[in-house]
């Protein structure tokens, strides 16, 4: 990841150049934006190639090889006559021969959306390939970037947004349209006329200066992890004690929400933090299938998950009521007893060593039991272990034989 | 440039201040005055609209805990949903 921070980074190709492709009404500030993100990566040490596809206006090439010389990066550009086209597909060429590792290109506006500048954008698209299309909107156009973004994402296709003349009067709104209607993130800002004037976009920090009050969020902020603290602190001994049942796991789904993300909650946990971004995903999925059966039980069974194991009519009713397959619940039920011993296992301090995944969590379940088993007998005689406790344990072969 | 953003904001909260909890009913005035600061800000009707909607099935029966009051919760949904909104969710990054 180049790009680092919080922010959505730009694409980086596996195999150079990079293509970077600006889209954009005339005066969104394009040009402009593909010098100030010319200079953005040779800070970050990449070799930028900038190409003047704006072949309407002479002026306009000129613009872009007065701020390549300003900024020390070549452009590229071909004599009058020649097609966009023709033109990025020239310096693509030439990016590949000579090691260039980015390539932008600079096309050209129209005063509005309209089809011939579409059929443009097309042709070089699918000349050049890019990684990234970004679309270059002056934040001053305020609500109309919402009709923008919707009709060059359809005809061009963008993978994110650059937002233009924040440092103007623009009153923010466009910020808010990007993303909702396109899906596709906000990637730079423009704060003004200067090549150095990019920055990165936060969403987090977009959100303070639009809303101000950051002091009442910090207040809520706080107020909100001493309560989250307290509950995965109580959640925490009942996985120790493996006396976890669906009532708590209705709420621990709470507070996985309340948190964010199941990552927020697992860091919470000791020993839990070793855990990557792919087994947290396919975990949060198959929590919510889970969440799915639990709104089919009955009190009696959220309280007792035993009820389940020793009674498939039980199952039977809970796969007909939550719209699953009795295999369905069989499995998730399976995998709840697993992860029940997993967390357990987890919780009690062991780490998580040689653990090729994340089983129960994350539905692929080979494994669990080989690995309980040997952290179990090397932490026998703790007081996870009273016999009391055990028999949740024991159950557990009852669900995997299902 | 946002400043008349932010004061609309905390003008929209004050209704709830001294409420228990966020209802349908004592919500309805701050959502209009989100409404009415979203639009002068000049973001798009629509978005506007779900944006309105989704803060108040957020903000209505939210958990608002021990030491907060629910003008400070209300600004902490509408703080939330502007972050989604403009960036929220993930945009996995492929890279060399
Ligand atoms: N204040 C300010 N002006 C900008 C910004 N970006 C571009 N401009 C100005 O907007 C005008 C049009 O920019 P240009 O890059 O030529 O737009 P293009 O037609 O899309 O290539 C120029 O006068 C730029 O200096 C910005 O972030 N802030
Ligand atoms: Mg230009």
């Amino acid at each position: 990841m180049l790009w680092g921070g919080d922010n959505s980074p730009l694409f980086s190709a596996e195999i150079p150049p990079t293509v970077v492709l600006m889209a954009g009404l005339q005066g969104a500030g394009k040009t402009t934006a593909t010098a100030k993100l010319g200079l953005h990566l040779k800070d970050q040490g990449r070799k930028t190639l900038m190409v003047a596809a704006d072949v309407y206006r002479p002026a306009a090439i000129d613009q872009l090889k007065t701020l390549g010389d300003q900024i020390d990066i070549e452009v590229f550009s071909l004599e009058s006559g020649a097609k966009p086209e023709e033109i990025a597909a020239a310096g693509l060429e030439k990016a590949r021969n000579e090691n260039f590792d980015t390539l932008i290109v600079d096309t050209a506006g129209r005063l509005q959306i309209d089809l011939e500048m579409m059929e443009e954008m097309v042709r070089i698209k699918s000349v050049v390939e890019p990684d990234e299309i970004l679309l270059v909107v002056d934040s001053m156009i305020g609500q109309e970037a919402a009709e923008l973004t919707r009709s060059f994402h359809e005809k061009v296709g963008i993978t994110g947004a650059v937002l233009t003349k924040l440092d103007g009067d623009s009153r923010g709104g466009a910020a808010l349209s990007i993303r909702k209607i396109s899906g596709k993130p906000i990637k730079f800002i423009g704060t003004g006329e200067k090549v150095e004037a990019l920055q990165p976009f936060h969403p987090e920090r977009m959100a303070g200066r639009i809303l101000g009050m950051g002091d009442v969020l910090t207040l809520v902020e706080k107020a909100q992890k001493e309560v989250e603290i307290a509950d995965a602190e109580e959640m925490q001994k009942k996985l120790q004690e493996a006396t976890f049942d669906f009532s708590d796991f209705v709420k621990q789904m709470r507070l996985i929400k309340r948190m964010g993300s199941l990552g927020g909650l697992m860091k919470m946990i000791p020993g839990m933090n070793k855990i990557d971004d792919g087994m947290l995903k396919s975990g949060e999925e198959q929590l919510k299938r889970i969440e799915a059966m639990i709104s089919s039980m009955t009190p009696d069974e959220r309280n007792n998950p035993e009820l389940l194991a020793a009674q498939p009519s039980r199952r039977r009713r809970l796969a007909f009521g939550s719209g699953h397959t009795p295999s369905d619940v069989d499995k998730v039920l399976a995998d709840f007893q697993k992860m029940r011993g997993f967390m357990k296992q987890m919780s009690s301090g062991g780490g998580m060593p040689g653990m090729p995944g994340m089983p129960g969590l994350g539905g692929g379940s080979s494994g669990i039991n080989g690995n309980a088993g040997p952290a179990r007998i090397s932490r026998g005689g703790g007081a996870s272990n009273a016999p009391k406790r055990q028999r949740p344990l024991k159950k557990k072969k009852g669900f995997g034989d299902l | 440039m946002f400043e008349e953003l932010s004061a609309r904001f905390e003008d929209a909260v004050k209704g709830l201040r001294g409420q228990g909890q966020i209802s349908e009913t004592n919500v309805e005035s701050a959502l209009k005055e989100v409404r009415r600061a979203l639009l002068e800000a000049d973001v798009s009707l629509p978005v506007v609209k779900e944006f309105v909607e989704d803060v108040r099935q957020k903000a209505v029966g939210a958990e608002v805990v021990r030491g907060v009051s629910p003008d400070q919760k209300f600004i902490q949904v509408v703080h939330q949903q502007l972050v989604d909104v403009m960036g929220g969710g993930q945009f996995p990054f492929v890279f060399s």
